[in-house]
Order: C-alpha cells, then sequence, then structure tokens
C-alpha cells in the first residue's frame, strides 16, 4: 500500500508530462479574434484616469490633493475646525491640527487634519471632513477617503456623489435608469430600487442639515453573475454616465445620505466591507460626523 | 506579470494583450491540458479563457492579481468544455496485450494509466484543485483564492481527489481492473 506520500509523489510526477507549450495556430486564433470582440466597460466606483500613465496619475494627484491641503488649511479659522459638526466617537484616535503640506501623498495617504473640498462634480456646497491617521484620498478614483482597499474585503470609504438617474433594479439594471434630480425623488428612487438589500429611509441630521439615511448591503455570498454585466450598481455618475458610478458587492454595506441643498440633491456615502475592522468603521463613522458644509 | 502590460491592456491596447497571451497562453494551456486530459479540450478551453482575459480585462480591479484572475478565467473555461461536451465518459485506452507485467505492483506505466483513469473519474472541480496545487505549486490558500472557493472547500476536494487517486492506483494494480477502450 502507497502512502500519502507516494500518491502526492506520483501525482505530481504524472502532471509533469504533458504539453507545456500553446500551437501557434491557437494563439493566432484568438488574436484575430480580439478586434471584433469588444471589452466590458468597466464599472469602476467613481472617476480614474484611464487613460494616464502611473507617472501623470501620480503627478495630478499630487497637485490636487496639495491644492486642497493649502485652500483648506487658509480658511481654517484656527487650528481645529469646530462649527456644528459632533465631536468623533472616542474610540477613534485623536486627530492632529492639520497640516498644510500632506507629505504621505506619494503612496496616496493623508496627513491627519482637516481636509476643504471645493464645489464641483462631487459636491453643491464646499465642505471640510476631519481624517484620521492611515487615510487615504484616491484623486483616480473621484472624491473617495479611504483606509484600505475600499474594494476589497476589508476597506471602508467615505464619499460624496452627484446623482440624476438611478437604476429601479441595482442587478437586473441594463435599461432601469430613470431620472431622479430632486432630493424627494432620489430617495423614493433609492427606497423602492430592487436588487440588494435595503435599509430606511429614516429621517437623521447630518453636520446640521435635514438627511435621509438609507442603507443598503450585498449578502456575501450574493452571486454577481446573475447580474447584468456581472456588477450590481446603484447609480451611474451625473448626466447620466453610465462609464462611471456607484457598484455595490457582496459583503458591502452602504450607508447613504441624501441631502437637500435648495431643492437639489446630493448624497454622502460610507462604504464597509464584511472583514472590515470595527475601529475602521469607528473611524468612517466620526469622519461622516466631522463633516461640516460651508453655508 | 508585467504589470504595466495588464494595465496597458486593460485599456485596450491589443498589441500589449498580444504580449500578454504569448506570455502566459503556454502556461495556461498547460494547465487546460492537465484538467481536462484532451488535448483538443484543452485547445478550445485556452482560447476562450484568453478571449475572456481579454473581455473582461478592464474589469480586474487589481492588476498585481492578474495571475490568480487569469487561472479562475481558465477553470470556468475548463468547466465549460466539460459541459459542453460528452467526452466525459471515460475515454480510456486498452493497455496493450504486450504491456510487462508489473509484478511490484506500481510501475510507473502502469501508474500513469490508472492515475489516467483515476482522474478522469474526477469532476472539474476536484482536477483543478489537484492541478493548481500538485502542478503549479500553489499553497491551498492561494488555490482557494484563484478558484473563488472556501480554504475548507479546497481541503476537501483535496483531500476527496488524492483518496480517489490512491484508490485508482491500489485497486487498478490489479489485471482486472484494465478497461476496454470505447
Amino acid at each position: 500500500m502507497s502512502t500519502d506520500r507516494d500518491v502526492s509523489r506520483i501525482v505530481r510526477s504524472w502532471l509533469e508530462e504533458g504539453v507545456t507549450t500553446l500551437p501557434d495556430r491557437v494563439l493566432d486564433d484568438v488574436l484575430d479574434r480580439v478586434p471584433a470582440t469588444p471589452q466590458r466597460r468597466s464599472w469602476w466606483p467613481a472617476r480614474r484616469f484611464a487613460q494616464m500613465n502611473t507617472l501623470a496619475k501620480a503627478a495630478i494627484a499630487a497637485a490636487a490633493v496639495i491644492a486642497l491641503a493649502v485652500v483648506g488649511y487658509s480658511m481654517l479659522p484656527g487650528p481645529s475646525v469646530g462649527g456644528p459638526g459632533p465631536t468623533p466617537t472616542p474610540t477613534v484616535s485623536p486627530v492632529p491640527s492639520p497640516s498644510p503640506t500632506p507629505a504621505t501623498l506619494a503612496n496616496g495617504s493623508l496627513t491627519p487634519g482637516t481636509y476643504r473640498v471645493a464645489t464641483g462634480q462631487f459636491t453643491l456646497k464646499p465642505f471640510v471632513v476631519t481624517v484620521p491617521e492611515g487615510w487615504s484620498h484616491s484623486v483616480g478614483d473621484g472624491n473617495f477617503i479611504s483606509k484600505g482597499d475600499p474594494w476589497d474585503a476589508n476597506g471602508v470609504t467615505f464619499a460624496t456623489w452627484l446623482i440624476s438617474h438611478v437604476y429601479a433594479d441595482s442587478c437586473q439594471w441594463e435599461g432601469t435608469l430613470a431620472a431622479a434630480t430632486s432630493a424627494a425623488a432620489l430617495v423614493t428612487a433609492l427606497s423602492t430600487q430592487t436588487g440588494h438589500q435595503t435599509s430606511g429611509p429614516t429621517r437623521v441630521t447630518l453636520a446640521g442639515n435635514q438627511a435621509t439615511r438609507l442603507d443598503f448591503s450585498l449578502a456575501g455570498d450574493f452571486d454577481v453573475t446573475t447580474c447584468d454585466n456581472e456588477f450590481v450598481r446603484l447609480w451611474p455618475d451625473a448626466g447620466p454616465n453610465e462609464n462611471f458610478g456607484l457598484p455595490i458587492y457582496p459583503g458591502q454595506s452602504t450607508t447613504v445620505y441624501v441631502l437637500d441643498f435648495d431643492g437639489s440633491a446630493m448624497v454622502v456615502v460610507a462604504i464597509r466591507n464584511e472583514d472590515s475592522p470595527a475601529t475602521d468603521a469607528a473611524e468612517l463613522e466620526a469622519i461622516v460626523e466631522s463633516l461640516v458644509f460651508e453655508p | 506579470m508585467d504589470i504595466e502590460l495588464v494595465l496597458r491592456a486593460q485599456r485596450g491596447d491589443e498589441e500589449a494583450f498580444a504580449s500578454l497571451a504569448v506570455a502566459i497562453g503556454a502556461r495556461l494551456h498547460a494547465v487546460s491540458h492537465r484538467i481536462l486530459r484532451d488535448i483538443d479540450l484543452a485547445e478550445d478551453a485556452t482560447q476562450q479563457a484568453l478571449l475572456g482575459i481579454w473581455r473582461d480585462l478592464p474589469l480586474l480591479r487589481d492588476p498585481a492579481k492578474f495571475d490568480a484572475w487569469s487561472y479562475r478565467l481558465l477553470v470556468r473555461a475548463c468547466y465549460a468544455e466539460g459541459r459542453r461536451t460528452r467526452a466525459w465518459a471515460p475515454n480510456l485506452r486498452l493497455l496493450p496485450a504486450s504491456e510487462p507485467s508489473t509484478p511490484e505492483g506500481l510501475s510507473e506505466v502502469v501508474d500513469r494509466d490508472q492515475l489516467e483513469r483515476g482522474f478522469r473519474r474526477l469532476s472539474i472541480d476536484h482536477r483543478a484543485v489537484v492541478v493548481l496545487h500538485h502542478y503549479l505549486d500553489l499553497p491551498l490558500e492561494a488555490v482557494a483564492e484563484t478558484l473563488g472557493i472556501p480554504l475548507g472547500t479546497v481541503r476537501s476536494r483535496l483531500h476527496y481527489a488524492m483518496r480517489s487517486l490512491r484508490a485508482a492506483l491500489e485497486a487498478d494494480a490489479r489485471p482486472a481492473a484494465r478497461e476496454v477502450a470505447k
């Protein structure tokens, strides 16, 4: 009788036998078919520099974050940002005074402190948020402030978004896009959206403003291959620009706050994954609570 | 893998993909052949996997995980080939009557034939685990990540497969076990 080790050795030796080259005709056939085979459209969380090289991305990212930091610092009334925002939870590590020059930009991390985001494609009003240590700002992905890989099983992410359309079904989303420009319409659209689990809507206060909170989640064992293009999509960028938008992946929980600014809507998003550490989730909550909109 | 090549191919650069295909084609084909045990099916699976890699590359979130991701697509292509064909019924070669007898029981020649039969009785799920672990030398954790299944499932599949192969080696060592070619 042979031992397990014998069997493994025999199997390994046996597996070594066999073809080790790919016939040219097979490869040629593949390459001949490539021009007629469209690539699937990427559906990344937000904007990314799809056509730029890494160096260009880094340079732009550096410029953008330095600009944010300098502008933010110049607008600060003192060494720390006050205002009506709630105090961060005591479980979160203390946030140092803001620094005018984030030094850790090269690897994408943010210097702990308070940052300002100007009105633009991500927000209707300028706002500031306070970020603890260990977080990074992904310029390429848009206005994403994350800890860990936001799309891995343990990352956490804060973001803001301007939305004009929402899918009626986030899984079978093709052909279900509907306009939702006002805050009320957006809440209705998100509340009735199918394809994932939804909790809410509930009325809450965020940064001193009335807001509506919804919580979306997708089970960790959800089979996305049953969905159109194998993605679960909540909404596209405003426009709509369906090249980009916000997906929700299996195991993710996404909290959405819908804010109403003079009849126009914007959302604040907090994303956790099933393996996100509790301390990171607490820091994410503290970042949301630190949010202060300028008048 | 050259990450820059992956990134360029993700952006639709066909030349970059061609370089990528040349670099990984043989390895993918070697794996598909060992899983499917049929050269024609393996070629089809490899072709489908390469085209799938091209088509889905923009969806790969972490280019550094290209290797594992490409093996996952390859195994899926092997599943598809397995479903598409009826060739999974045992298609065995008769050992020639002049085959030398093997009084020691497990000669290398007989081992190969017995393993072939035992392996073909396994499902693609089990074969994939065996090949990824024993041919590519991937740790079980990497096999789990590549196939997108829990580590415990990998362990149980590997245990079942190796037990089956061991049984095939031992049982088929008897001359009476030789099968008729179909």
